[in-house]
């Protein structure tokens, strides 16, 4: 059987992949799946998910997200975890890297919902810089 | 709970006495532990870290704080904690409310390293 612990890390190594941010969603979300980036976005069920990752793919010309877990630690049904999220571009380029800290709840192997906390202030700053670009 | 959690529950909960922070800080610091408020301010040693709480207390007219510890899990030497940090005033009113994740490494029953993720565009303290 997959650990909380798993299923969080299946899910981030998806981003890796061309297509991955897409299907880490479709795999891992319910329709009620609540994603918070904490302060900037909330999305609930897949479709609003998607639509975000779009959204911020096209801001900053990112294709896949190479995840670096420099903590994961589990609670029961809670993963909590400490990454750096490196944006990458479709011909390989390190955008920006975003040091993050996220919690995950896992109900039924599936991720219920997912908060992540991170410097909101820098990366608003970054979206605009993109926007501009 | 194991024996890091416990140590940075008490540490975490001893803030609802802001008094205390100053020698909470002595307690658990050690002169080289780095605090980061991430994309805020990131503090060296003891001195730096109970001067950057004076400003901050002085910046929001805290008298209290009131800690919800939403989770705390560990890994290795690591505890991490997902929280809801209100700032109190004098009149006992939440005048902040920062939902923060940390991180405390901890090394021989220190606090070497801790760092608060948060939404900056919210909770940074008052210039």
């Amino acid at each position: 059987m997959t650990t909380p612990a798993e299923t969080v890390t299946q899910f981030l190594a998806l981003w890796e992949r061309p297509g991955g941010l897409d299907q880490s969603v479709r795999d891992h979300f319910t329709a009620t799946t609540v994603w918070e980036n904490v302060g900037l976005a909330r999305t609930t069920g897949i479709d609003e998910a998607i639509a975000l990752n779009h959204q911020l793919m096209d801001s900053f010309g990112l294709t896949t997200i190479k995840v670096d877990n420099l903590a994961v630690a589990t609670t029961g049904s809670k993963v909590l975890t400490e990454r750096i999220d490196h944006m990458v571009a479709a011909d390989g380029t390190v955008l920006f890297s975003a040091p993050v800290m996220g919690i995950f709840e896992i109900e039924g192997g599936r991720i219920a919902a997912w908060r992540d906390y991170f410097d909101s202030a820098g990366a608003a700053a970054l979206m605009a810089q993109a926007g501009q670009g | 709970m194991s024996v890091l959690a416990d140590l940075v529950t008490r540490f975490v909960t001893s803030w609802e006495q802001p008094d205390s922070f100053p020698a909470m800080v002595d307690a658990y610091f050690t002169d080289d532990t780095v605090w980061d408020n991430h994309g805020v301010i990131t503090t060296k040693g003891k001195a730096e870290a109970v001067a950057f709480f004076e400003q901050f207390t002085a910046a929001t007219g805290m008298a209290a704080m009131k800690i919800d510890l939403l989770a705390i899990a560990e890994t290795g030497s690591k505890v991490l904690t997902e929280r809801i940090d209100y700032i109190l005033n004098a009149a006992g009113e939440t005048v902040m409310t920062v939902p923060v994740m940390g991180i405390f490494e901890i090394a021989d029953g220190k606090i070497t390293a801790w760092r608060d993720y948060f939404d900056t565009i919210k909770g940074a303290p008052p210039a």
